[in-house]
């Protein structure tokens, strides 16, 4: 169905199913009776989840500011979390049949809390993902994925064997090694789709069954491969980093493309975060998953995983070297701890490496676009 | 209306003895250096006992933020974190430690001026982190294992959340039992970790002779608390504040059995003799949040005056080794494992819930009282939620207000008056009613 359409075509559709992020996962649920279950919002073993016949979809912030959840969430915690529960409060989330909750941010543990309460009819579980990265790291995980599985099956009423974890891996391993071509065309042909492509890109993988996603990109990779030469390629190439959990707003990222930078690449969770790397297919496929949160932590480290073996800011440093990025984007979500935490770090990496950098931080109300398109435009014009 | 007279709180004279003990600790911790011992920087629940019997010193990151805010030095290292980068919308324990740190290992910038107590932290030999219910804890020590170069040893015994999944409650069920498995077999590697770091066998008695002082302390603090369900009660949770420190970084401290039996004591007498901690009990209070360590005094004085007592507190009645009874000093893990575990802010939202309400009920709490840590989310992340829920549940009026730990910036004292005189009057207008 989407072989005939243009790429422009293609991802337009995409960033409709982005702007409107469950339609097509409510749809789906129509279609197949099936059970859908959000999962609230970063390091999810998806593939568990839609090895018991279930949709797993990562929740999606929305743009629109909250109202009725400021009576169950502070104001001063993140964004992200904020959305959700003003999402669940304002009974939109109440087509879920389950969700996930996890440990990897005390702000999404107490965001989750308050989203058992708000749907005491949905399924509430939880992924206990265990930080770190000592020799028993690895088999914790293994645990916190069997004890999840053993809920998960529990709910769905339904046995999940090896043979269906590894189907799944390999459906989504495909979205991601697709996912990741688009990613290397735009290192070296940036303006062939925009940054806000790119995260429609991600943010519709994120919502719907990554079957059709990987149907849509089969179609669309070729058609992109295709248009890469006739593309004029200007602008100062800058490097994205950081918007834990939340996708950064598409007006921050069209900002950036406004103030004449091309992003090159990103470390973005609704982004290269999300995609990095593959689960091996060779293995059991618990040990596998466990395996995949340690490599890919050591591919694009997080700064919510406690792993001292990695170090993001030389990660950093590293990526924008392989991109050819001149500047670094740092999008910061407003209360976000574990980015916080890392800031004077990155800042240290990148003043000794000579890399100029922007800390933009953001709130989910958006309060000073004027003063970041100020900021944004000054620094760009840096590199010029 | 509200009336309020100037009254003061009738703190406990006891209390006083633990002050001597505090100064031995941090004279023995700030001199740890030059008399040979190892020094290990923690966050978390209390574990100093893991050290103590290896003879090496131990940091409490919190209660070493709090010392240098008791002393008004808090402004210069948390400034100096700041001009580093670090965001003060991070935990501000986390901002005052990390200053101290960064002045001991990068020195002293001339634009600032730090107070003594602020610039004598030893650098670390060993970092331990045991954080429950807050993933800031471990960020914050990864953070001081970056400052030190990336190369002081490291150990995060990971304290998995208590959801309460598939009807694991309190101390109950398969989650619970799963859990306290896992913290033991995490304990075992940190005894092999401290050996290492120590150079010498875990000295396995001396542990055991610790954790017995630990449960008889942290029996007697128990007791002491329980003696405050009477009407009007004995003491206060202020005063259970000031006794945090021997059932936290003193824990197993020399004295600290002598220092609690006093304290139970003075409980006792003045419960045989009808001397309460609010002149004219009217209200009882429950102190939800952390303690505001620079307001405590105010605060104590405050409700004072309105003749309410705020007689318990998640931070004081739910955690600190309120579960002594579950260590077995000859095989201390699992108890050790247990009190952490279980204490409230590694609590699922039902748990918490329910633990509130059991002690509004034995307490006969009036009121509540939210203080809304600003950098403390893991605290006041179930606030909106239980102001509701105990409402709904048991008709408990609560008012709350934004403060911090250690940052007075993120506290308005207007506000906060307000806050407390209308939740007095609701209170008030409650009783009138009958
Ligand atoms: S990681 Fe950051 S954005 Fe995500 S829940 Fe935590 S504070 Fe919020
Ligand atoms: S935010 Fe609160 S619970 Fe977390 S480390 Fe800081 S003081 Fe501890």
């Amino acid at each position: 169905m989407y072989q005939n359409l243009a790429s422009d075509e293609i991802l337009n559709k995409l960033t409709q199913i982005a702007a409107d992020p469950y339609e097509r996962a409510k749809e789906w649920k129509m279609e197949t009776g099936s059970k859908l279950i959000g999962c609230y919002i970063m390091h999810f073993p998806e593939e568990l989840l839609h090895a018991a016949g279930a949709l797993p979809i990562v929740l999606q912030v929305k743009e629109e500011p909250i109202t009725t959840g400021h009576a169950y969430y502070p104001s001063y915690f993140c964004g992200p979390t904020r959305s959700i529960v003003d999402q669940a409060a304002k009974s939109e989330l109440d087509f879920l049949d389950g969700f996930v909750g996890g440990d990897y941010c005390i702000q999404a543990v107490g965001g989750s809390e308050v989203v058992g309460n708000l749907l005491p009819k949905v399924n509430n579980m939880f992924f206990r993902l265990p930080v770190g990265n000592q020799a028993w790291t690895q088999g914790d995980i293994v645990t916190g994925l069997t004890e999840l599985k053993r809920d998960i099956e529990r709910f769905a009423d339904k046995e999940i064997s090896d043979e269906d974890i590894l189907n799944s891996i390999r459906i989504y391993n495909k979205n991601r090694s697709l996912i990741r071509e688009i990613y290397e065309l735009k290192s070296v042909h940036p303006s062939l789709l925009s940054s806000s492509d790119m995260l429609s890109i991600i943010k519709s993988s994120m919502v719907i069954p990554k079957e059709e996603h990987n149907e849509i990109l089969e179609s669309l990779i070729p058609k992109l491969q295709a248009k890469k030469d006739s593309i004029k390629e200007e602008g100062v190439r800058v490097f994205l980093s950081g918007s834990f959990c939340g996708a950064p707003k598409n007006d921050i990222l069209e900002l950036v493309e406004q103030s004449g930078a091309v992003v090159v690449g990103d470390d973005l969770f609704h982004g290269y975060r999300y995609i990095s790397d593959n689960i091996a297919e060779d293995k059991e496929p618990l040990a596998a998953i466990a395996a995949h949160y340690i490599d890919k932590n050591t591919n694009v480290p997080c700064p919510t995983r406690c792993d001292p073996k990695t170090d993001w800011p030389q990660y950093l440093v590293d990526s924008m070297r392989k991109h050819k990025a001149d500047q670094l984007v740092i999008v910061m979500t407003q209360f976000c701890e574990p980015h916080m935490f890392f800031y004077p770090d990155i800042k240290d990496a990148m003043q000794e490496a000579g890399i100029p950098h922007l800390l933009l931080e953001i709130s989910h109300e958006l309060d000073s676009i004027e003063t970041i398109k100020t900021r944004l435009e000054a620094f760009v014009e840096m590199a010029v | 209306m509200a009336v309020q007279e100037a009254k003061r709180a009738n703190r406990l004279k006891s209390g006083k003895l633990v002050n001597k003990l505090v100064n031995e600790y941090w004279e023995d911790l700030i001199n740890a250096k030059k008399t040979g011992k190892k020094v290990v920087y923690t966050t978390g629940l209390p574990i100093g006992p893991f050290m103590a019997a290896q003879d090496m010193a131990w940091i409490h990151g919190e209660g070493y933020g709090a010392r240098v805010a008791a002393r008004h030095e808090e402004k210069e290292p948390q400034t100096f974190a700041e001009n580093r980068g670090f965001n003060r919308e991070l935990c501000s324990y986390a901002r005052t430690q990390m200053g101290c740190a960064m002045f001991a290992e990068l020195g002293v910038p001339d634009d600032l001026n730090p107070g003594p107590i602020a610039t004598e932290i030893p650098a670390p030999d060993a970092i331990v982190t045991c954080y429950p219910g807050c993933s800031t804890g471990p960020q914050w020590d990864w953070a001081i294992e970056r400052v030190f170069g990336k190369k002081i040893p490291w150990f995060n015994v990971v304290i998995p959340y208590h959801m309460g999944r598939n009807g694991s409650t309190y101390m109950k069920g398969e989650e619970f039992e799963e859990n306290v498995k896992y913290v033991v077999r995490q304990f075992e590697d940190l005894i092999k970790f401290l050996e290492v770091v120590s150079g010498k066998p875990y000295n396995w008695d001396k542990f055991q002779e610790l954790m017995g002082v630990t449960k008889t302390v942290g029996k007697l603090r128990m007791e002491a608390m329980d003696l405050c369900k009477a009407k009007p009660a004995p003491a206060s949770f202020f005063d259970w504040s000031i006794q945090i420190a021997p059932v936290n970084y003193l824990t197993a401290w020399p004295g600290t059995i002598e220092a609690m039996q006093a304290v139970k004591d003075e409980v006792q007498e003045r419960l045989d003799n009808g001397v309460s901690a609010v002149p004219n009990e009217k209200y009882r209070i429950f102190w939800e949040g952390i303690m505001n360590w620079n307001k405590l005094g105010w605060m104590a004085d405050k409700f004072a005056s309105y003749d309410a007592t705020v007689v318990a507190g998640r931070y004081t009645h739910m955690a600190f080794w309120h579960e002594p009874d579950t260590i077995d000093p000859e095989h201390p893990l699992r108890g050790i494992a247990i009190n952490h575990l279980e204490c409230q802010l590694n609590l699922g939202y039902p748990i918490t819930e329910e633990r509130m309400m059991t002690l509004s009920k034995d307490y006969s709490i009036d009121g509540i009282v939210f203080h809304g840590a600003r950098t403390c989310r893991s605290f006041s992340r179930s606030h909106f939620l239980l102001a509701e829920n105990l409402n709904k549940k048991m008709g408990i009026q609560s008012t709350s207000f934004e403060g911090d730990m250690v940052d007075d910036s993120f506290y308005k004292e207007e506000l906060v008056n307000t806050r407390i005189e209308a939740l007095i009057e609701s209170l008030e207008a409650q009783k009138s009613r009958g």
